[in-house]
């Protein structure tokens, strides 16, 4: 059964919505924010813009709502309003599917923090309802009124991947008309450290996909991503869904229009990537815009998703190390019947989604 | 089938505490808490794999599976030529929160990086599959208190929609310091063994385990020669859309997802022989899901809670409940939903007071989570089945 990717809304450093998303990408590369830890170590982050989680339209359902949940409910609703789906809609029939590599560690360490600070039978309820794996699905359901299964999958790999795939299974064995997938993950002054401690920075800020290399550099990044996914297409759609690979395999389709590589600098070791680049006419990567998140797939795929969409090929931002690889180097419109995203997992095995033109 | 929890360490121990009515809360004894709430710790548990690296969930799970895997006939080697799928639902196992780490971040800025490595590559579903050295399709659900049913609904859809021929699916938790505080400070801890829909009801106690299934498609089975006595034959899940903690009013979401198991099914309501209630001890809870089996069941249908003997196992909640369904229907009897006493006069049903024999196919186990989640499984016995 085919399904098609029927709207789109993103919250990430490129900041709110499908615009501004275009925006970047015409944009090309940007130097990130650099932020200085409490040791006073400088380090380059791609975080939200100011003010992209501001919205007193949405205020009233997610004033309480933590950060992660807001990222959450503010991609999720514009996915929702960019698939102009008809008022009378059965909400029973729309369901939602949130991943997340890391949860909301954010409102688990505050929560930590009041346990030691205040002692165990002192905390807030409410920083520790808010830590609950599954507060981020429950602001986008009730606000957006979604009544049909709710789920919340926090996996470090492949967790959109699985997403997709159940959100499929659940069009096509009628159980929703339209099921929101998504995902997000977030920074913060412990993630900060977590980065600091685990990552590499690149020396000049900027991230090289196409390096390759044993031992890659990393820009932290976060953001939120949401699709629409619907089993009918709309005159707006973005692409279809083709296939979507988790385990050892290779996607049999034919040569993908445009190869999106997903190296970020979150793996120990990127070499891997290099054994990709038989597959594809022409190759991009655009983490240099999102930075490295190990979720960071759902951003990736919103890139994607607004290329099949405008059949435009957006050059990749950061092109250094590829070499005579062919890339995409140049934005033009160009014929695109397919794109696949490729992310490694550290034990090898490769994540690939498919997705292809509407129409 | 597989189940560790504090009424057993097996689906044998834990038939025989149910048989006997048994449970055996008391205090917390595996980490320093003020607070004094009886706990349902599993006792007499000894880590059995070093691969773990001390991750209490992922033993627990992995014990369960090894029960589980066995009363299937199944070993670890006959997994590596079938598509597997690991799809498990947690709550604790799949937060950055390892309070020793934080202290020392918060005390020196500084802090070791092992809790976190643990956190990357132990996220349960993929442990448990490279514990298994297999190729899986792995999934680990956080939906709260309703993943372990979640996660058991979603390897039903991966064998119905041809990704696996087998999945190992269920749920697992370990006792935390961050729930057990944070369900304090919700007002839902209960000072006393828990007492599910019981008028004098006063909360829940949080308990730890792990419950796993094995699912298998019909054709895997009959390839090896297996005819399995129980099916899972519906399953159902809805939000509430309501609230991020109390459930919606008149339990939208819990009816829906119940609706959706009997359609599935193709069961009629008078055909199901009991329902394995969610059943936490909390007011709203017990209050909301019991006037929906009530009005769904009507109020004579067989309910019990089994967390009176569990406490409440959060993410484990779900699988181990569902075993302990397919448990009762396999045996043909039902324990008493321990600690209920007294009838609230708001809530229709009357659970069960004794042992009860059973007679029939069909039963359902039902879940209900923080952020509105609401998950019914339609467990049945094949015997019966139309051919």
């Amino acid at each position: 059964m085919t399904s098609f990717l029927n709207g789109l809304g993103i919250v990430a450093a490129t900041g709110r919505g499908t615009d501004s998303l275009r925006s970047a990408l015409l944009s090309g590369w940007q130097p990130p924010v650099t932020i200085t830890l409490p040791d006073d170590h400088k380090l380059p982050v791609y975080p939200l813009p100011p003010g992209a989680l501001e919205d007193k339209s949405l205020g009233r359902n997610v004033r309480r709502a933590d950060r992660l949940s807001k990222m959450a409910v503010f991609a999720a609703a514009d996915a929702l309003i960019d698939a102009q789906l008809p008022p009378d809609l059965d909400r029973r029939r729309i369901g939602l599917i949130v991943t997340s590599a890391f949860g909301s560690h954010a409102t688990t360490f505050q929560f930590l923090d009041e346990i030691l600070t205040y002692g165990d039978a002192a905390v807030s309820p409410t920083v520790f309802s808010h830590s609950v794996q599954n507060a981020a699905a429950a602001y986008v359901a009730s606000t957006l009124d979604l009544q049909g299964p709710v789920l919340t999958l926090t996996q470090v790999h492949f967790a959109f991947h699985h997403a997709l795939l159940l959100a499929r299974q659940w069009l096509a064995a009628g159980q929703c008309d339209h099921v929101l997938v998504g995902g997000m993950d977030e920074l913060g002054s412990v993630m900060h450290f977590i980065c600091r401690s685990l990552l590499r920075a690149p020396m000049d800020g900027k991230l090289r996909p196409f390096a390759f290399a044993k031992d890659p550099a990393a820009i932290p990044g976060e953001g939120s991503a949401f699709f629409l996914l619907s089993s009918t297409p709309r005159p707006g759609s973005y692409a279809r869904l083709g296939q979507i690979m988790t385990t050892p395999g290779s996607i049999p389709a034919t040569t993908p229009g445009l190869h999106i590589l997903e190296a970020d600098g979150t793996l120990t070791d990127e070499s891997g990537y290099a054994n990709l680049t038989t597959v594809g006419t022409q190759f991009a990567a655009y983490a240099p815009l999102f930075g490295s998140m190990t979720g960071g797939t759902p951003l990736q795929a919103g890139a994607a998703a607004l290329m099949l969409k405008e059949q435009v090929c957006f050059a990749t931002p950061v092109t250094d190390g590829a070499n005579a690889l062919p890339l995409c180097r140049a934005t033009a419109p160009q014929p695109l019947a397919s794109v696949l995203l490729t992310r490694l997992h550290c034990n090898g095995t490769a994540g690939q989604i498919q997705l292809l033109a509407p129409f | 089938m597989g189940a560790v929890s504090a009424p057993g360490l097996t689906t044998a121990e834990t038939l025989a505490s149910f048989r006997a009515a048994r449970r055996q809360p008391g205090k917390l004894t595996l980490f320093e808490s003020p607070l004094d709430l009886p706990v349902f710790e599993v006792t007499r548990f000894e880590a059995a794999h070093p691969y773990s690296d001390g991750v209490r969930t992922l033993e627990l799970t992995l014990h369960a599976v090894r029960e589980a895997l066995a009363d299937a006939a199944l070993d670890a080697s006959m997994l590596v030529s079938a598509r597997v799928g690991v799809c498990l639902g947690t709550t604790v196992a799949s937060q950055l929160n390892d309070l020793a780490f934080y202290r020392s971040y918060k005390a020196t800025g500084s802090a070791s990086m092992d809790p976190v490595r643990r956190y990357l590559k132990g996220n349960l579903a993929d442990a448990v599959a490279a514990h298994l050295g297999i190729q899986a399709l792995t999934v680990t659900v956080t939906n709260a208190c309703s993943s372990g049913a979640d996660a058991i609904a979603i390897g039903a859809q991966w064998i119905d929609a041809g990704l696996c021929d087998l999945v190992l699916a269920g749920g697992a938790d370990e006792l935390n310091r961050v729930p057990l505080s944070g369900f304090h400070a919700l007002g839902l801890g209960c000072p006393f063994p828990c007492t599910p829909f019981d008028k004098h009801r006063q909360g829940l106690n949080l308990g730890e385990g792990a419950g796993v299934l094995v699912l298998e498609s019909p054709a895997h089975a009959a390839a090896r020669g297996y005819a399995p006595d129980l099916s899972l034959y519906g399953h159902g899940a809805a939000c509430d859309a309501h609230h991020l903690t109390a459930p919606h009013p008149e339990g939208r979401g819990l009816r829906a997802a119940v609706c959706q198991a009997l359609a599935l099914a193709r069961v009629r309501p008078e055909e199901i022989v009991f329902v394995n209630a969610h059943g936490t001890g909390t007011q709203e809870n017990d209050l909301i899901e019991g006037n929906v089996i009530a009005a769904l069941f009507g109020p004579s249908l067989h309910v019990l809670s089994t967390k009176g003997y569990t406490g409440h196992t959060l993410g484990a909640a779900g699988g181990l409940e569902a075993v302990f369904t397919g448990l009762a229907l396999r045996e043909g009897w039902l324990p008493p939903s321990i600690g209920f006493s007294e009838q609230d006069e708001r809530i229709p049903i009357t659970p069960l007071r004794e042992h009860m024999e059973i007679h029939g196919r069909f039963a359902i186990s039902t879940s209900l989570a923080f952020g509105g989640n609401n998950t019914a499984l339609l467990l049945g016995l094949t015997k019966g089945e139309a051919q």
